[in-house]
């Protein structure tokens, strides 16, 4: 259970961040939160789709990293990430830029206080002795910055996809060897529904520079049969 | 083009649940907006202010909403709606010593009698060991209404639902939301004067309304949805109405809008009915404020009366409330559909608030003109023909339905109950059923036609509920699937225990509609 709370220079002056050592903390995790703007980089590597928020019921785009809740996170192997690249939610781990209150439009920084990745011993300084940000702090605050923009961005762009009825839920069926599995609460792009639009919405998706997220989206699809085959 | 004259413009007169209703569902039925169409226009008294006390819905509006492209996040933020299950009946019968008496009819069973096996016979034999109520029995709904909890989930797609669900909804609010809908969506022209005649031909076919402030308003097709004034169903083609007093006593209420004292204070999930010794109270939770009234009979009670009755419910902060006070016309107009004007809504007939019927038959009514639409004024008769005799049955069957919970009852202490009970106050149409029902448990065949407003279901619940004898001992042998039933009956129970880990309480779940939204998805 992740558990954020602010961060603040007094406080939490000593703290410091292992920014490399991720991978234990997404060996549990089967879906992890991305970007419109990742997703044609991704595609590689995941499946990609929406998951819906169980707290606020929003969907959410996600990379897919495993088939069922109980194995582990397919590209972890011997506590390494098996692919270069990782979504941006990884690479910030454990902060986010949160709401001050539940309705405030100021945002702080804020980290998950259950991680093992932020500790008194090793990693990297947030703060000076002087209580300063120290650069990595300050590079930090600005890529959580973008990544809270881009955030918003990808909520619009599903806002959007919901609005044109492009977005499906749909059950994926398969047979591991503990037997018949069935992956369900997934949200996927419905590329029949894309094929059968009216031009002119069709042309208002490309106006909006929606058509690289899209056919990313699409064409990761493939990356379910290497899940599969990884998870048999 | 037939040379047949054609029917092109639709006036409403009224607004309201019924004229906003009744012109969303035909406006979209007929594509208004389209060029050939049908045209939608209501006219609205700026006088006259609506009833606006109707805040309990059945299924059916959940499925009109979705129809005419309302954004169900949109209507329940905008009209304070809140997730109705069902209802719970309070002291319906006698209340013994302090225990009061109370059973809920829930809108689902789990084992819709009608289509599966009837439980009724396996519970009637369980009853005799095992004292358990019928509605816990058969229904998870019974539940989760008495827990408070939700008919879904934040992440279940806008109107789908996990239990069957209705609303409870402020009316005031759902009739200007309709008329934005109408208005910018559905393309309805709204007109706000007042009709101050009627022109009617000699064929008694109306032709036109004149109005104070925008003239004669011509039309091809009229709605009448006036309320119990009956501007022109009455006024105008001098259809009669009938008194149903005999049946069905209450015709008043006083009205009350009681606030929350802590924002975020539990909200019911079922309308609330208590039995009072000359009527009963509603209590429908909002999700700023309960909507709170006494229904009574003026004949057995008066004002005095029925206040301090409602000041016992509600307490003492009544005092400080405004209290609206109710003549209600209750009756069945004895034609709805005349030539070319038909009455919705309390133009057309009014049985009493108890099981929430007015909006539900306002939505059928709309819902079959719209499908049945003359578009040719060759039509009329047969539409008009048919119209009148579903609506006939079932306004009937609703008074048959209504007056069941309260003539079953074993109540004595007041001569609103005993006259109740008594058999000259009885449609012949539901004794006959009810001497049935003494030896036979309700069955399918009891409620053959397609439009029944209340279903077998409906009926078991208010039957048992009230602890009505059935005498099956003489026909055991008809009633072996014990196994069955008793699978039936366990999986009910695991039912509630899935749901109890699942389902949010209904304040949760409001709130977070509120902030977030349902998905379409």
């Amino acid at each position: 259970m992740t558990q954020y709370i602010p961060l603040n220079h007094t406080q939490h002056a000593s703290l410091k961040w292992r920014s490399v050592d991720t991978a234990a903390e997404f060996l549990d995790r089967q879906t992890v939160a991305i970007n419109i703007f990742e997703f044609p980089q991704l595609q590689a590597d995941f499946p990609l789709c929406f998951a819906k928020d169980s707290e606020t019921g929003q969907l959410r785009a996600v990379a897919l990293m495993s088939l069922t809740d109980n194995q582990q996170n397919a590209f972890i192997e011997n506590g390494q990430w098996t692919v270069s690249t990782l979504p941006t939610s990884v690479q910030l781990h454990p902060f986010a830029i949160l709401p001050v209150d539940d309705d405030s439009s100021q945002m702080m920084v804020c980290f998950d206080a259950t991680s093992s990745q932020l500790n008194d011993a090793e990693g990297e300084t947030l703060f000076s002795s002087q209580g300063e940000q120290t650069s990595v702090m300050k590079k930090l605050i600005n890529l959580l910055e973008e990544q809270h923009q881009r955030t918003e961005q990808t909520q619009n762009f599903i806002q959007i996809m919901l609005e044109n009825d492009l977005i499906e839920k749909k059950a994926l069926e398969f047979t591991l060897p503990s037997g018949q599995c069935t992956l369900d609460g997934l949200y996927w792009i419905d590329e029949a529904r894309l094929n059968v639009m009216a031009d002119k919405d069709f042309l208002e998706l490309k106006r909006l520079g929606y058509l690289p997220v899209i056919y990313a989206a699409l064409l990761s699809m493939k990356n379910i049969s290497k899940l599969l085959a990884a998870q048999s | 083009m037939p040379d047949e004259p054609i029917i092109n413009q639709v006036l409403i007169v009224g607004g309201g649940t019924a004229g906003w209703l009744t012109a969303a569902i035909l406006a979209h039925q007929l594509n208004s907006k389209g060029s050939d169409s049908v045209k939608i226009t209501l006219v609205e008294s700026p006088d006259i202010p609506i009833l606006g006390v109707g805040e309990g819905t059945w299924p059916n509006l959940r499925s009109t909403l979705q129809k005419i492209g309302v954004d169900e996040t949109d209507f329940i933020r905008q009209c304070d709606a809140t997730f109705k299950q069902g209802s719970e009946f309070i002291n319906f019968n006698q209340p013994i010593n302090d225990t009061v008496h109370r059973y809920f009819h829930p809108l689902s069973a789990v084992y819709h009698s009608a289509y599966d096996m009837n439980l009724v016979p396996y519970w009637l034999k369980k009853s005799f060991v095992e004292k358990k109520k019928y509605d816990e029995t058969v229904a998870t709904q019974a539940f989760t209404c008495r827990e408070g909890f939700a008919p879904k989930k934040i992440t279940t797609p806008a109107y789908h639902a996990i239990l069957n669900y209705s609303y409870h909804l402020d009316a005031g609010k759902f009739a200007s939301f309709l008329t934005e809908h109408c208005v910018s969506q559905l393309g309805v022209e709204h007109i706000s004067a007042n009709v101050i005649d009627v022109n009617v031909d000699e064929d008694g076919f109306i032709r036109s309304v004149m109005t104070d402030q925008k003239g004669v308003l011509n039309a091809d097709f009229f709605v009448d949805c006036s309320g119990s004034r009956g501007l022109l169903i009455e006024g105008a083609l001098k259809v009669p109405w009938i008194d149903i007093k005999n049946k069905i006593f209450n015709d008043s209420a006083l009205a009350v809008q009681v606030p929350y004292d802590d924002p975020m204070h539990p909200i019911a999930t079922h309308t609330i009915a208590t039995a009072q010794s000359a009527g009963w109270v509603w209590d429908i939770g909002l999700r700023h404020r309960r909507g709170v009234g006494h229904v009574y009979s003026s004949d057995y009670t008066n004002e005095t009366e029925a206040y301090k009755a409602l000041e016992n419910y509600v307490g003492n902060s009544i005092n400080n409330l405004s209290v609206r006070s109710i003549k209600m016309k209750t009756g069945v107009r004895q034609t709805f559909f005349k030539n070319n004007c038909v009455a919705i809504g309390m133009s057309a007939a009014f049985i009493e608030p108890l099981e929430a019927s007015a909006i539900f038959l306002i939505d059928a009514a709309a819902t079959m003109l719209a499908d049945q639409f003359p578009r040719l004024k060759v039509s009329l008769p047969l539409v008009s023909k048919k119209f009148n005799s579903t609506f006939a049955l079932r306004w009937d069957k609703t008074l048959d339905f209504i007056k069941l919970h309260y003539c079953i009852s074993n109540r004595r202490d007041s001569e609103y109950w005993i006259d109740n009970c008594a058999e000259r106050t009885i449609p012949d149409s539901l004794k006959e059923k009810l001497a049935h029902w003494q030896y036979h448990p309700p069955s399918k065949y009891d409620f053959d036609y397609a439009y029944e407003p209340f279903v077998l279901d409906s009926y078991l619940f208010v039957l048992y509920g009230m602890q009505f004898k059935t005498e099956i001992s003489s026909n055991l042998s008809a009633f072996q699937d014990d196994v069955l039933a008793e699978q039936h009956f366990s999986s009910v129970q695991k039912m509630n225990e899935q749901l109890a880990r699942e389902l949010p309480q209904q304040r949760e779940l409001i709130e977070k509609v509120n902030r977030y939204g349902f998905q379409t998805v």
